[in-house]
């Protein structure tokens, strides 16, 4: 069903969200058009705000519209820890876990040869220039537990390791989920955690 | 009137490539005994608990289902196939160049069930650092052989002639080896590859030389990005590289 044409752009701008379809998409621009005209203001204000400006930190290459951003920034972060991550989504979820004071790299990805994505492209020549320039003394490198995640950690782990073996490399373990029974764990993830056992 | 649309069961696969679809589904590309390479979309597998949840690791043997008529199939299943090799460390970028090389060169719903079984075992003895090398040479070799592109190893032109292990071949695109004085394959590491011995340092040279040379017209001008993988300062002192 068709509307207007401004009422129509705005559905068809909100099915850009995760999510969300058209009935959704319908549901949020009566909303905002009929009840909250101020919130939808303020939406577009933010929106084009954040847009316009947000770029990728100098250093961690995390997303900020500061040329370092709040972690990079502080310096009661340990800088001699470096945590490699693929996307500003895992900085988040490492940093409300709240056990690790050190700091990070994104990658925005994982080494994807059928993609195209190479070393250069996921930034590995940007990384070896940080762990320098930090005096980096361990690197944490906490990649998906899929293929391409794995094969990103063994790349950089060899990278570092041709470049000065004092520094440690170390890869997260990954496995049986806390609380978890391990009839209901899949297979991979069962052979992953027989791999990465520690000794009692 | 419709017919009950095509299903498949319990067929074995590998993933060969993954990529996010929609909010938390994915499209899979597979390669399959009987069918040969296909795409599937694997519905909520991005969810916690999905079902299809296996279908997200590549270099697994696996057992899936699909259903559907057109190009692009509906995954129904995917379970792991029994006993499998963990791949790890260097074996990984193999693992990967191998798929590169799957996708690229084997067209979609063409079986290949002896291309299928030779990537099968090519991934099971990708744990041993010292047979991943020969492994990749022979899998190029009857990838090539499967597309119809193959060559002798021990035969070459003029006249199909017995390979010399005294005299020096080059490669042909159309005609397969050539005697060549000058040619930089020695007749005796070409022996060594038609009997699939791998253990001179210079076999294994000439074959990587060799291969490359071959698949270089598949590729075009789109050489393959797994190689770059191998270029890592570390590595490399293995020779495993493709
Ligand atoms: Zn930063």
């Amino acid at each position: 069903m068709s509307f207007s044409p401004l009422i129509d752009q705005l559905i068809a701008s909100l099915r850009c969200l995760p999510g969300v379809g058209a009935r959704s998409a319908q549901r949020m621009a009566f909303h905002l058009l009929e009840r909250d005209r101020e919130g939808a203001l303020k939406l577009s204000q933010a929106l084009a705000q954040a847009v316009e400006r947000v770029g990728h930190c100098q250093r961690c290459r995390t997303l900020t519209e500061l040329s370092l951003c709040k972690l990079c920034d502080n310096p009661e972060r340990d800088a001699s820890q470096l945590c490699v991550v693929e996307t500003p989504a895992d900085v988040l979820a490492i940093e409300q876990a709240g056990s690790f004071q050190g700091r990070y790299f994104v990658l925005h990805g994982h080494l994807s040869p059928i993609d195209g994505l190479g070393p250069e492209e996921i930034g590995l020549g940007e990384l070896e220039a940080l762990v320098q320039e930090m005096g980096v003394k361990e690197l944490i490198v906490a990649t998906n537990p899929t293929v391409e995640g794995e094969a990103t950690a063994h790349y950089i782990a060899e990278q570092l390791r041709g470049l000065d073996d004092s520094i440690a490399v170390s890869r997260i373990a990954h496995g049986v989920p806390l609380g978890g029974e391990l009839e209901y764990v899949d297979g991979g993830t069962l052979a992953h955690a027989f791999a990465g056992r520690k000794r009692l | 009137m419709t017919t009950a649309e095509p299903r498949v069961e319990g067929q074995p696969a590998y993933v060969l490539h993954i990529r996010p679809y929609r909010d938390d589904s994915a499209l899979v590309d597979l390669f399959t005994a009987d069918y040969g390479r296909l795409r599937a979309v694997a519905r909520g597998v991005r969810k916690a608990r999905s079902r299809l949840r296996d279908a997200t690791q590549s270099l697994r043997a696996l057992r899936v289902g699909w259903r559907g008529r057109g190009e692009l199939k509906t995954l129904t299943a995917a379970e792991p196939a029994g006993v499998d090799v963990l791949v790890q460390g260097e074996a990984l970028w193999c693992g990967l160049y191998l798929n590169e090389l799957v996708m690229r060169l084997v067209p979609s719903h063409d079986p290949q069930p002896r291309l299928f079984a030779y990537y099968q075992l090519a991934l099971s003895e990708m744990a041993d650092a010292d047979t991943r090398e020969p492994v990749l040479r022979v899998f190029e070799g009857r990838l090539l052989e499967e597309l119809g592109l193959g060559f002798a190893l021990d035969r070459a032109e003029p006249g199909q002639q017995a390979v010399a292990a005294g005299l020096n071949y080059r490669l042909d695109p159309q005609r397969g080896l050539l005697s060549d004085a000058g040619g930089p394959y020695p007749g005796h590491a070409l022996l060594a590859m038609a009997a699939d011995d791998y253990s001179e340092p210079l076999t294994r040279r000439c074959a990587k030389r060799l291969m490359r040379e071959a698949l270089a017209p598949l590729l075009g001008d789109r050489p393959l990005q797994s190689r770059s993988l191998f270029n890592a300062r570390g590595a490399g002192q293995r020779g495993a590289q493709p």
